[in-house]
Order: structure tokens, then sequence, then C-alpha cells
């Protein structure tokens, strides 16, 4: 027996509702932070680039978020004009001789706007005005009267201090800079010493790595003879390790038959014994890796029957998933019932042709 | 605003609850529709004992939900594998069984209780009556009506009749089908491979071999797709005769294994001894 709600439609009416109610107070949301509803003034300023700057960039007075551009173009005189908007509530802020400073954050590249408050108290700038910006001659000119002051910006202040630092690390005798600076310098200085003390090190290294060299001193004279003499020794050791070698091959070979067998066979051993040697030890080899698969797979196999199980798991539950799809009565109208299947029938070829 | 709230909450329990909602007809029924083709599936293969025991469980499946046109499609499989195996005790009673049922209860149906009388009727090579049985069309359903043109048309052919406007109205099916087999949506494409066949067939039995072979090709290249082995031999064949009649030797040759090799796989000893025929009549 199938199983209905008396009111569906009511119901899917309702949530509808709930649905729209819930969407309109979202937009009115979006478009209050947006501040859609406060009324805004124009006011016009002129950049040199249009580096990090949007359509969304704002502008800040001490803190506070006071407007924001609203468009900008390049203009016929490779200048960006562009237009910006003051929010009602601060628009007693805006007084002559004011100015837009804009700056970049070097690391993200994006643009900050400051505006920059002309003399206080002073005449109120009316909508539509044109506002300078410090990288053009006219907020040059208010900056350096003294109409406007630019706040430190706290990433040219670091800049600044590393350009410092750079600038002193360049540089020689400057001790009296501070410790690191002296500590550098005497570390210099100790480098130099040391230098010198290595050049003479050299000669004498050089001199005991020379040969016959009786001009150096009785010393090296000594150690020149003991080399002569050493040689000599070396020269009748490997004759008489020469003697020993072969007197040991002829006891070995009359110890071990085979080995005479498979040199008499192949007696440089290029021809059966290294090649097959070699394939000894690559059949080894793989033999190994075999095995390192086998074990490798062996301790597979209860995660492979996890996985199995795992498998099993997943398609039950998806289909009790879609079971329960497939019956919910807000969709059970939308999905096509089986119809019984219509048998293929046999459809007899004949094959005789007159 | 509570009494709001209480008819959100019971809203939400009623949609969670039904849920757990069973359908057992459904299931049931996709039990039995997936028996039918089962046995479907034997009975290409030529396994005809074992499609007649699975077309029985579909049956009692349709039966057990009171399914009637499902019960009446198994009905009428079964009564052809019964007549398949010989059995004409069992094929009469459920002919009878099927034709009361489809006469009473379910007249869209009379076009498929037709179309086995007339493979019954063709089998047993009663032609006048199937060309009788053919023009009783009954519903719209042009598929089952196309089969019976094929019939009709074939049967004519072997009678040796004038054909009258089968050869039309069969080409205007074969339009439609075909546009339905573009588009993916024609549940059974044996039956456009055989309106081309039985066209096919009348051409070369009018020596008109061209037009003939165009069919033929339009019917193998369903048959492959369908992966229909034996109709493919059956397709292959015409095309080989028709190979030979036009005296290229080593395609005929070609087109004759190809059969062979087919009726090998399919053990059709009716097909092979056939082949070997027309191989031996080959010019070395």
């Amino acid at each position: 027996m199938n199983f209905k709600f008396r009111h569906t439609d009511k119901i899917v009416g309702l949530f509808v509702f709930i649905a729209l109610i819930i969407l309109v107070i979202s937009f009115t949301a979006v478009m209050m932070h947006q501040k859609l509803f406060v009324k805004k003034y124009v006011f016009h300023t002129r950049f040199v680039d249009a580096i990090g700057l949007s359509n969304s960039t704002v502008i800040n007075f001490r803190g506070f978020e006071i407007g924001k551009i609203k468009r900008f173009s390049l203009n016929r005189n490779n200048y960006i004009d562009a237009d910006f908007i003051i929010y009602d509530k601060y628009m007693d802020k805006m007084l002559e001789y004011s100015a837009i400073s804009k700056a970049i954050n070097p690391i993200t590249q994006k643009s900050t706007l400051e505006f920059l408050q002309g003399p206080n108290p002073g005449k109120l700038l009316k909508e539509g005005s044109f506002v300078p910006s410090l990288d053009t001659p006219e907020g040059k000119i208010l900056l350096f009267t003294g109409k406007i002051k630019k706040s430190g910006d706290v990433i040219s202040s670091i800049l600044a201090s590393v350009d410092m630092l750079l600038l002193n690390m360049t540089q020689d005798n400057n001790p009296d800079k501070g410790a690191i600076f002296r500590m550098l310098y005497n570390l210099a200085n100790a480098s130099g010493n040391m230098n010198t003390s290595l050049v003479e090190l050299n000669t004498l290294l050089a001199s005991l790595q020379k040969d016959h060299n009786p001009q150096d001193g009785a010393m090296f004279r000594a150690i020149a003879n003991l080399a002569d003499l050493t040689e000599d020794f070396k020269q009748t050791n490997d004759k008489v390790q020469q003697l020993l070698t072969s007197s040991t091959q002829l006891t070995d070979a009359y110890k071990d038959p085979n080995g005479l067998a498979l040199k008499l066979v192949d007696p440089s051993g290029e021809k059966f014994v290294e090649p097959m040697h070699e394939s000894i030890l690559k059949i080894n080899e793989s033999l190994s890796e075999i095995n390192k698969i086998l074990v490798y797979l062996n301790s597979q196999t209860p995660v492979m029957s996890s996985i199995l199980i795992q498998g099993d798991q997943t398609l039950r539950t998806s289909q009790k998933t879609l079971e329960g799809v497939n019956n919910n009565p807000l969709l059970r109208g939308g999905i096509s019932k089986d119809k019984p299947l219509m048998p293929s029938t046999q459809k007899i070829r004949p094959t005789d042709v007159k | 605003m509570m009494k709001y709230t209480y008819m959100i909450i019971v809203a939400l329990v009623l949609t969670g609850c039904s849920s757990f909602y069973y359908q057992p007809d459904q299931k049931m029924l996709k039990q039995a529709n997936i028996f039918m083709q089962n046995g479907q599936t034997l009975e290409e293969d030529s396994q005809y004992l074992n499609a007649l025991n699975t077309y029985m469980e579909a049956y009692k499946r349709y039966s057990l939900i009171d399914k009637l046109d499902g019960k009446a499609q198994a009905m009428l499989s079964l009564s052809r594998e019964y007549y398949r195996l010989g059995d004409m005790k069992n094929f009469n009673t459920w002919r009878d069984s099927v034709t009361t049922l489809i006469n009473l209860k379910l007249p869209q149906l009379k076009d498929q209780l037709n179309v086995l009388d007339i493979e019954i009727n063709f089998r047993n090579g009663n032609y006048e009556k199937v060309i009788e049985l053919s023009k009783k069309y009954n519903s719209k359903d042009y598929k089952a009506g196309t089969e019976m043109c094929s019939y009709r048309l074939i049967s004519k052919t072997k009678l040796n009749l004038t054909v009258g406007s089968e050869s039309f109205y069969l080409k205007r099916d074969i339009s439609k089908l075909s546009k339905l087999y573009k588009k993916h949506k024609l549940d059974d494409p044996s039956i456009l491979a055989y309106a081309y066949y039985s066209l096919g067939y009348f051409y070369t039995n009018q020596t008109k071999y061209t037009k003939a072979f165009g069919y033929l090709n339009k019917a193998y290249a369903i048959d492959q797709s369908e992966e229909h082995y034996s109709d493919i031999a059956d397709d292959v064949y015409l095309m080989g005769f028709i190979y030979e009649k036009r005296n290229q030797i080593e395609l005929a040759r070609n087109s004759y294994m190809r059969a062979l090799e087919i009726g090998t796989q399919t053990k059709d000893q009716e097909l092979i001894s056939r082949v070997n025929q027309r191989l031996n009549h080959l010019p070395k």
C-alpha cells in the first residue's frame, strides 16, 4: 500500500515560502553590508599607475573605511583617472587641500589608498571635486608645502632598515657601527693573518712532496735516502711474492683436480664459466625479487580482504540509500516504474533462393 | 509560533519515515524482468530447455504480483519454447491460456499473439495462412506491423505471388525504425535487421542483386552491433550467394567460409551442411 501525504502541496509550499524568506533576508543583509542604501558622494583623482588597483579598493582614513574606488581608466596623457565614492557619514572629512596616498604592498602587490586630510579646520570640498594623489605633481606640492602630512608606512620603514643594514655590510673598516660589525671586522683581520700562515705551510708541504731536494736541508736529505731504501726493499719483496704465488698455484692445482678439468675445458673462463656465473647471479637476483613480490602480495591479503568487505558494505549502504531515494514521495513521481519486458520474437529467416 | 514549529517537525518526521517504505511489487517485477531477459539470452544460445525454465520463473513472479501484461508475455514465450521443443501438448495448453487472457483483458497484445501464430505457420511452410494472419494488424504498434509485413513479403516471395504494397510499407516502417535506432531508442533492433533482411531476400529472388546486397549489408551491420551470430550467418550466406551469382568467386568463398565459421561455433548442423553444399559448387 502506498503511503501518501494528505497536504503535500501545503507542506511543500511552506518550505518554499521559508526558503524565499531566508533568501530575501540574505539578500538584504548582503546589500546592507555593501552599503547599498547609504548615500555616497563621488570625487575624482588621478594616479601614475593602476598597479594593485581594483574596483573594490577601499579608501581609509585613520583606519576607517570612508569610501572606495568606483571606476578607473587610462587617459590620453597616460595617467589613471579614477572616480571614488565617499560615504555620507564621512563627507565632513573632505576638506580643501586633501590628497590620496597610494601605497603598494610589496608582498601582496595590492594597493592601499589612504586619505590625507587637508588643514583642519578648512573649507569642505564639493561633490565631484578633484582630490590629487601623491603620485601626481599637484599632490607632491601639497606634501611639500606641508598642507598634508604623510603617515609612516610600516613596510616602508622595514625596507629602509634592511637597506641600511645591507649598505653597512658591504663596507669595510666600520667597527664603530655596532657589535656585529666589530665582530665582522676582527674576523676579517684574523682571516688575513691565517692566509699568510697557510702560504708558509703550503711551501713546507711542497718541499716534503718533492724528491731529490738536498738544497732544502739535512732532514730532507735523510728522508730522500730513506725513500730510496724502501724502494729497493719493495722490489725485493715483489720478487719473493711472485715466487710464493707460483708455488701456491702449483700446490693448489695438485690439490683440486676438478679445477684442472675446468681449466682444460674453458681455460680463459670467458666462454663458459663466466657467462654461466653471471646467469646464475641474475637468476638469484630475480628469485629474490620474486620472493619480495610474493611476500608483499601475501602481506597485502588482509588489506585486499578488508577492501572487498568495505566495498560490499558500501554497495549495501548505497543500495539502501538509493532505495530510500526511490521511495521518497517527493521523487517517486519523477522516476518511471519498471514495465514487463517484451521478449524478442523469433524472426525466422529463409535462406533458400530460387 | 510553536504550532508552526510542531507542523514542520511532523512534516520532517513523516518525510523521513516514508523513506523506509518498501515496494515488494517493484522488486518482484524487476526480478521477473531479469528472468525474461535471461530466458531470451538462453534462447539466442539455442538452450531452449533452460530458456523454458527461466521463462517459467518469470511467469511465476508476474503471477504473484498479478502483472497481467508481463504474465501474457511470459506465456507467449513459454508457448514458443514448448513448440521449439516439440511438446505440442503443453504448447496447445499455454497457447489457449494466453489467447483467452489476451482476448479478455489485454487486447493490446493481440498482435504479439498473431506474431506467434505467424511464426508457427511459417515454420510449417503454411505461407497462405501467414499472409492471411499478417493482414490482421490490430494495434498502432508499427514494430509488430513491420515484422508481420516482413513475413508477408517473404511468404509471397516463396509462393511466387505478386508483391503489392508490402515493400512500400516496409520501406516506410524502416525509415521510422532506423531513426529510432540511430537515437538508441529502439528496444529490439532485430526487427529493423529483419525488415532489411526480408527486403534483401525479396530482391535476391528478383535477381536485383545490387539492391539486395545494399539491404543485406544494412542488416549485417545491425546484427553485428547486436552480436546476433546466427543472423550474421544468414546475412553473409545470402551475400555469398549474390557474390557467386556475380561470378566473384573469391568473395563468395570468403562469405561462405565466414558463415561456416559461425555455424561451427553455434553448432548449427543445418547451416554447416548448407554452406558446405554451396562451397562444393564453387569452381576451384
